[in-house]
C-alpha cells in the first residue's frame, strides 16, 4: 500500500478504531486507563509504519498485530502481572451493558491471559483474525502439522483454564 | 460455554469476537487520538483542566506535566551532553582504533603458537594455542584441559583424583565461530563496539618495549577490557579484564614450539585414564575434516536460499520459503521469508536471481536473526515483539543450509562408504537420544546417517534423518539403562527426511558448495513429499555495515530494542 496518504490511514482509523480498542481493552481488562494508553500507542505506531504497509494483509489484521505486540510489551514492562477474574472490577468498566456480557468477556479475557503467550496468540490468529492453518504456518515459518498440533493443545489449554475460571466465578458468587 | 461439545472451535471463535466487541471506548478518546494523529492540534486550556478536557489518557497527561516542568533542566542536560560529546574521540578515530585492534589480532593469529600466562583472581592460569593444527591447552592451577580439533578429542586432567577424562571435543561446534581466545576477544570487542562501548587509547613502555593500550569499557560500565599491543611486533602483548569484581590478566608471547602432549604441562604419566567418548575414531576424524573445510570457506558472502515443493507433474519448484544469509567476519544476519501459497499468489522463480531480489525488496521478512558467538539478536516481525538476545548463541543454521549439514556428534559410528556420482562418499551415523524426564519422553530420538564427499570439501552429499523411529541396535547402552517406555508408545510423528545434493558449484576462491539439493520427506502415513533447495551464493558482493546494525532496522516496523 505504499504511496497512500495519511488520509487513507484516517479512513482506516475511522473504520477500525473501535475494533482495536475492543481488542486492547479485552486483553487488558479491567485496566481501562492502560487500554486507552495502549490504543493510542497502537495508532501512533501505525502512523509511523503506514508508509511501509504494503497491504499484504487487511488493515485490521495489521493493526491487530501491532496491538498484540503493544499489549505484550505492556505486560512485560509492568509487574506484578494481574490475572483475569482475580483482578477486581474496573472503576469505569467500558463494557456494553447487556446481561452476562461483562462476566463472559471477563472470563474470556482471564482465560486468554492465563494461557501461555504463544497459545493465546495462536488462538487469536486463528479465531479472531480468521487466518487458516496454512497462513499461520507461513507466517510463523512452521509446518502446517506443527501449527495444527499447537492449535489442538492451545484449544485444550483454553478449555481447561476457562472451565477452571468459570467454576471459581460460580463458587464465589 | 459448554466446552465439552465437539464444536469447541466455533465456540472459541464466537467467544473471542464477543469479548472484543464487548468493550467500547469512551467517546472523547477517539477524537483526541484522531486530533493528535492527523491534525496535530492541541486544545488550549488551563493546566488544571487540560487533560480532562482533551480526553487524554491519564498517563499521557502526567507525562505532559512532567515535560513542562522539566524543560529548563532538560535544556541544561542537552548543553552538558554537547560539551561531553565534543570531548569524546571522533567516530573516525574510534573506528581506526578498532581496525588497529583487529589487525593486531590477525597478526597474533599468524604465529604458530600463542602462549599466555596470567591469573584469574588467585588462580594461576596458563594458555597455549596452536593454530595449525588447531589445539588449545588450558592450565588452571594443577588442572589441565587439552583440546585437539584434529582428532576431536579433549583430555581433561583433574589433579584432585589424578584422572584424565577423554571426551569428545567441543571444538567442532565452535569451528568458524570461536576458535580461540583471540577470536573470542575480537568477537567480544566487536560486540562491545556495536553496543556503543567507550574506547580509549594510551601508550606505555614495559621492559623497554613500547605498547599501545586500548581500553574498552562496556556501556553499563561493568566490564573493562584492556588490550596492550606491542608496537614493534604489532601483536597482542597483554590482556586484562575486570568484570563483576573479578579480575584476570594474561601476558602473551609467541614461541616457535609448544607442548607435545598433556604430560608436558605437569600431568603425571601414571594418571588414570577414563575414556567417555561417544564417537569412534572414524567419525571423529570425519567431523574434524568437515569442520576444517567449514573454517576455510569464504568468510564474506550473501546467499539467497530458496526452498519449495516440487510439482510431481511439471517437476517445477514453487518457492514457499526464502532465507537470505549475510556473512562477514564476526557478523551474521539471517532473514527468513515465508511466501504465501494462496490461489493466484505469485511465487518468485527460484532460478531467477533478479526476480528474487525484486520480490525481497518489496516484501518484509518474517523474522531476522543476527547472531554472534556471544549471543544474538532475534527479531520476529510477525507475531510478537521477540526482540532481544537470542538464547542460541554461536553458529546459526547457516551451514545447515549452505555447504554442510551440521554433523551431530552424538554416538558417531563408522558406516560403510557409499558410491556417489561425484566419487565415493564417507559415512557416519549418529544418534540424538530421546529426552526423558520423570519417566516421560520430552523429545523424540533422532538418528542420522551422513555421507560426506572428500573430493568436494566434505560437503554432506547425502543426509538421512529419522525422527521417532529408533531401531533397537542404535540405542546407546546408556540409553538402554534408562528403561523408558517402548518408543512405539510415544513416537507420534515418525518420519524420514533425506537430502541429496543434485549439483555443485564452486566459489571464485575454489570452495565447493551444493547449488541444488533434493529434500524428500516421508511421513508414517501419506505420500512422500519432495522439496527442492537452491542456493545462490555471491562472494563478491560488498555487505555494508548497516546490514548488521540493529538500530537501522527497517523504519516503520516498530522495533523497540530490548534485551532479556
Amino acid at each position: 500500500m505504499t504511496g497512500e496518504t495519511p488520509s487513507d490511514l484516517e479512513a482506516v482509523f475511522d473504520r477500525h478504531f473501535e475494533d482495536v480498542y475492543g481488542y486492547v481493552a479485552y486483553r487488558l481488562y479491567p485496566d481501562t486507563e492502560a487500554a486507552e494508553d495502549v490504543t493510542q500507542e497502537v495508532f501512533l505506531c501505525a502512523m509511523t509504519g503506514w508508509p511501509g504497509f504494503r497491504g499484504n494483509s487487511s488493515p485490521l489484521t495489521w493493526l491487530r498485530s501491532i496491538a498484540r505486540r503493544k499489549v505484550v510489551d505492556y505486560f512485560r514492562t509492568r509487574d506484578p502481572p494481574r490475572t483475569g477474574v482475580d483482578a477486581g472490577a474496573p472503576e469505569q468498566a467500558p463494557v456494553v451493558d447487556e446481561p452476562g456480557v461483562k462476566e463472559r468477556a471477563a472470563l474470556i479475557a482471564g482465560a486468554m491471559r492465563a494461557l501461555p503467550e504463544d497459545y493465546a496468540e495462536l488462538l487469536e490468529e486463528k479465531y479472531l483474525e480468521g487466518l487458516s492453518v496454512r497462513e499461520i504456518a507461513r507466517r510463523r515459518c512452521r509446518t502446517e502439522n506443527a501449527v495444527s498440533m499447537s492449535l489442538f493443545r492451545a484449544r485444550r489449554a483454553f478449555r481447561d483454564v476457562f472451565v477452571k475460571l468459570q467454576v471459581r466465578q460460580e463458587t464465589s458468587q | 460455554m459448554n466446552m465439552d461439545t465437539s464444536d469447541i472451535e466455533v465456540q472459541i471463535e464466537r467467544s473471542l469476537n464477543e469479548a472484543v466487541r464487548a468493550f467500547r471506548p469512551r467517546p472523547p478518546l477517539k477524537e483526541t487520538i484522531r486530533r493528535r494523529l492527523f491534525r496535530r492540534e492541541e486544545p488550549k486550556a488551563g493546566p488544571s483542566s487540560e487533560g480532562a478536557k482533551s480526553g487524554l489518557p491519564n498517563r499521557k497527561r502526567r507525562i505532559l506535566r512532567i515535560v513542562k516542568w522539566c524543560a529548563p533542566a532538560a535544556a541544561a542536560c542537552v548543553a552538558a551532553a554537547l560539551v561531553i560529546l565534543a570531548l569524546l574521540p571522533s567516530p573516525t578515530l574510534v573506528e581506526s582504533a578498532y581496525a588497529e585492534l583487529a589487525e593486531a589480532m590477525q597478526k597474533s593469529k599468524s604465529a604458530q603458537w600463542v602462549h599466555g600466562v596470567g591469573h584469574r583472581g588467585d588462580t594461576q592460569l596458563e594458555l597455549w594455542i596452536c593454530l595449525h593444527p588447531f589445539r588449545t591447552i588450558h592450565k588452571s592451577g594443577q588442572n589441565v584441559i587439552f583440546d585437539d580439533a584434529e582428532t576431536c578429542r579433549s583430555l581433561c586432567y583433574t589433579h584432585e583424583n589424578n584422572t584424565i577424562r577423554v571426551e569428545d571435543s567441543t571444538h567442532d561446534f565452535r569451528a568458524g565461530a570461536c576458535q580461540s581466545l583471540l577470536d573470542y576477544l575480537m568477537d567480544t570487542i566487536t560486540q562491545d563496539r556495536d553496543r556503543g562501548a567507550l574506547l580509549e587509547t594510551t601508550h606505555q613502555t614495559v621492559n623497554g618495549r613500547k605498547r599501545k593500550v586500548f581500553t574498552v569499557v562496556s556501556v553499563d560500565g561493568k566490564t573493562r577490557r584492556t588490550l596492550a599491543v606491542d608496537e614493534a611486533s604489532r601483536r597482542l602483548a597483554r590482556y586484562e579484564i575486570s568484570e563483576h569484581g573479578c579480575e584476570s590478566a594474561f601476558d602473551f608471547d609467541y614461541p616457535a614450539s609448544g607442548p607435545e602432549d598433556i604430560h608436558a604441562l605437569g600431568v603425571p604419566r601414571d594418571a588414570k585414564v577414563l575414556d567417555v567418548r561417544t564417537r569412534d575414531d572414524h567419525s571423529a576424524r570425519l567431523l574434524a575434516r568437515a569442520n576444517l573445510a567449514k573454517e576455510r570457506f569464504d568468510k564474506t558472502f550473501r546467499a539467497i536460499v530458496c526452498e519449495g515443493l516440487v510439482d510431481e507433474g511439471t517437476g517445477k519448484m514453487r518457492v514457499d520459503t526464502v532465507r537470505v544469509y549475510y556473512q562477514r567476519p564476526h557478523k551474521r544476519r539471517v532473514e527468513w521469508w515465508g511466501i504465501p501459497q494462496g490461489q493466484g499468489t505469485p511465487s518468485p522463480d527460484a532460478e531467477d536471481v533478479p526476480e528474487l531480489e525484486r520480490y525481497l525488496a518489496t516484501h518484509h521478512p518474517a523474522n531476522v536473526d543476527m547472531t554472534g558467538p556471544g549471543g544474538g539478536l532475534f527479531y520476529n516481525l510477525t507475531h510478537s515483539t521477540y526482540v532481544g538476545k537470542s538464547s542460541q548463541p554461536g553458529e546459526p543454521g547457516l551451514f545447515q543450509n549452505l555447504p554442510w549439514q551440521t554433523i551431530r556428534d552424538h554416538y558417531g559410528r563408522h558406516i560403510p562408504d557409499l558410491p556417489g556420482p561425484n566419487g565415493p562418499l564417507l559415512g557416519t551415523r549418529n544418534v540424538q537420544p530421546a529426552r526423558v524426564f520423570n519417566g516421560k519422553v520430552h523429545g523424540l530420538p533422532v538418528r542420522w546417517t551422513v555421507y560426506l564427499n572428500p573430493k568436494r570439501d566434505y560437503v554432506a552429499e547425502r543426509y538421512e534423518q529419522w525422527i521417532g523411529d529408533f531401531q533397537e541396535d542404535w540405542v546407546p547402552p546408556e540409553e538402554k539403562a534408562k528403561n523408558f517406555p517402548p518408543l512405539s508408545e510415544y513416537a507420534r510423528e515418525p518420519g524420514k527426511r533425506t537430502t541429496t545434493v543434485l549439483d555443485y558449484d564452486k566459489t571464485p576462491s575454489g570452495h565447493w558448495y551444493p547449488r541444488r539439493r533434493l529434500i524428500e520427506i516421508e511421513g508414517k502415513d501419506g505420500e512422500p513429499v519432495k522439496r527442492m533447495s537452491i542456493i545462490h551464493l555471491d562472494t563478491k558482493r560488498q555487505i555494508p555495515d548497516e546490514v548488521f546494525d540493529a538500530a537501522r532496522f527497517e523504519a516503520g516496523l516498530d522495533r523497540p530494542i530490548k534485551s532479556w
